[in-house]
């Protein structure tokens, strides 16, 4: 049995980077052996086992052969019989498939040359078998600013576009959700709409969405996610969301932004305006909602939102001394109202 | 939101909590420490316990009194008389907090700055250091590491050779960026001096002094004799020998400003 450190993390190794999980593969393994040595077994589909110290993800070499359409439509051989070589061959891109012994690299298929020419290019024809990689690709030119996808790579994906109306919106969710937290996320969705994939994002503008990611920074991914808000219209946002089965948070806040955005980024509004848009993203109630659109809207409108938060603050705190009941809420309001606009004529 | 970065705690648990009430450490607030997080003080335990429950909140980098603790614990090193690690190597946890450090790397290299325990050795530039401390930053969590913390220990060989392989490699590697303190010009490293500036053997000058081929910051720790001082404003040595009865420092990454408190007695080696 020998272990090999493979994919990104020897990709991140051989460029300097810190990988943020590393995989190992297992050659001439077998699940007995694996377990008798502490690892926890998680795959189904596959063998994959868990290190009991680190966490890492140890998976026995296999071969996959396509059988139909369907992302589980995969026959898969993990017989310890089965070479690095032939493990690696079933591998995306050149620059993931070189595996490192701990002091060898075994490259196969001319990944550390690609590396060297910063080159996205796959690794074999089987590429094709599975249409999420046009989506991991897009993902990878994100995450390696440096690197350009090779033509024929090019070519290969875009051949493959319309086989992307099979894909779940849960898998595309995941590498977007990569996309938007790698260094150049606006390259994600440049990739996509250069390959004619725009549709999937059912009316979703992605040259809108590639510019606002060029010009501004995110720092976590969900303000990232729910910035889609900010320059698509709020039923379109909505129903991608739905089809990526995104959380309930960002599904909510997508939308939201696409609808209050601007009125809360405002210097010149009403305060009733202003008000009712505070209402809707439900500033006067516990949760995480109108903390992420607030940061959302300064990421987006590249404003800093620290007299909002403020007034948001004194709003929650703001009494008035009516007896409970409908005058209460009547009073409240108007309170609130003064406040704002005492507030947006002078801001302290 | 700020980032501090700590130099040398080596177990002074009780100095390291009281420099993060100095600077009002709150909960949005990130520690980073320069590495030698334990031994030689009385709180090593108690170290790793409160930094690993920072979660990520914290980062650090290893030292050669981290990789000494790993090497006891996995490679079947003896404690010697000088190490004040006995609490933490009967602690109920120490395999967890173990093979938790194991886990940390050798180098943070960042756009415009970097993190190391001794330093980045003139001969190589930031993208060669880091491409090396992943090798074997992947060695001590990969399946070898058994095998690397048992041979970890040796000063051989002492001058870098990008042919090197195995565990020569690896050890030399190791050596450049946790122990080096001295070297010369071809890079070559001296382990005999033990860090007096007034007694340098000839041929060798500290690793900071000559020309770096890295663009940023380089903060680093390791060598207490220095207490700071490089003469280079882009090398911060934060290791102002805390454990020896001086200071414990750390740096607010967001505006270089220092901090300083003095060692608390309980915590003196």
């Amino acid at each position: 049995m020998k272990i090999y450190l493979v994919g990104g993390a020897v990709r991140d190794q051989l460029l300097g980077r810190e990988a943020s999980e590393l995989d190992w593969v297992v050659v001439g393994g077998t699940p007995a052996q694996m377990r008798k040595l502490g690892f926890r077994q998680v795959g189904r589909d596959f063998p994959v086992f868990l290190h009991p110290d680190t966490g890492d993800e140890y998976a026995l070499a296999r071969t996959e052969r396509r059988t139909g359409p369907g992302h589980a439509d995969f026959v898969c051989d993990a017989d310890p019989s089965v070479t690095l070589e032939e493990d690696l061959l079933r591998r995306d891109l050149t620059v993931n498939a070189i595996a490192w012994d701990g002091a060898e690299y075994i490259d196969p298929y001319g990944g550390r040359e690609d590396i060297a020419a910063r080159v996205l290019r796959h690794v074999s024809p089987a590429f094709r078998d599975d249409p999420l990689r046009v989506f991991r690709v897009a993902r990878f030119a994100a995450q390696l600013p440096a690197f350009t996808v090779s033509e024929e790579t090019l070519e290969l994906m875009a051949a493959m576009v319309p086989e992307l109306a099979a894909l779940s919106g849960e898998r595309v969710w995941q590498e977007l959700k990569k996309a938007v937290s790698a260094p150049c996320p606006e390259r994600f969705f440049v990739v996509v709409r250069s390959l004619g994939g725009a549709w999937w994002f059912d009316g979703v503008d992605l040259d809108a969405t590639a510019e606002l990611f060029e010009s501004q920074s995110f720092d976590n991914p969900s303000t990232a996610l729910a910035a889609l808000g900010w320059v698509n219209d709020p039923t379109t946002v909505k129903a991608l969301y739905a089809k990526l089965r995104a959380p309930r948070l960002i599904r909510r806040a997508g939308p939201l932004l696409a609808e209050h955005g601007e009125t809360i980024a405002q210097h010149n509004v009403d305060a009733e305006t202003l008000l009712d848009a505070l209402h809707a993203i439900e500033a006067f109630r516990p949760g995480d909602l109108a903390g992420l659109l607030l940061d959302a809207v300064e990421a987006c409108a590249q404003r800093p939102l620290d007299p909002r938060r403020q007034l948001i603050q004194e709003l929650r705190e703001l009494r008035v001394d009516t007896q409970p009941g409908p005058a209460y809420g009547i009073a409240l309001r108007a309170a609130r109202v003064r406040l704002i606009a005492e507030r947006l004529a002078d801001p302290a | 939101m700020a980032t501090y970065i700590v130099g040398d705690i080596q177990g002074c648990f009780a100095s390291l909590q009281s420099l993060l009430e100095h600077v009002d450490f709150s909960a949005d607030d990130q520690l980073w420490c320069v590495g030698d997080l334990v031994n030689r003080g009385p709180g090593s335990l108690a170290t790793l316990r409160f930094t690993r429950a920072l979660g990520a909140r914290f980062r650090t980098v290893l030292g050669n009194h981290d990789l000494h603790f790993l090497a006891m614990v996995y490679g079947g090193h003896p404690h010697h008389r000088s190490d004040t690690m006995e609490a933490l190597l009967d602690a109920p946890d120490c395999l967890e907090l173990a093979a938790w450090l194991r886990q940390q790397p050798l180098l943070i290299a960042t756009e415009g700055f970097a993190v190391v325990h001794a330093g980045i050795p003139h001969i190589w530039d930031l993208e060669t250091a880091a491409t090396l401390a992943r090798e074997v930053e992947h060695v001590i969590r990969g399946p070898q590491y058994p095998a690397f913390f048992t041979a970890m220990y040796g000063n051989e060989p002492p001058l870098w050779d990008p042919h090197l392989t195995g565990m020569d490699r690896h050890r030399a590697i190791t050596n450049y960026l946790t122990r080096m303190r001295l070297v010369a010009s071809n890079g070559r490293m001296d382990f005999a001096h033990k860090g007096d500036l007034a007694d340098l053997p000839t041929g060798y000058r500290p690793w900071f002094s000559y020309p770096s081929q890295v663009d940023g910051i380089v903060y680093f720790g390791h060598w207490a004799a220095l207490d700071g001082h490089t003469g280079n404003t882009r090398l911060i040595g934060l290791d102002t020998g805390c454990v020896w009865g001086r200071k414990l420092t750390a740096v607010r990454l967001d505006d270089g400003r220092l901090f300083q408190i003095a060692a608390l007695p309980g915590d003196v080696a």
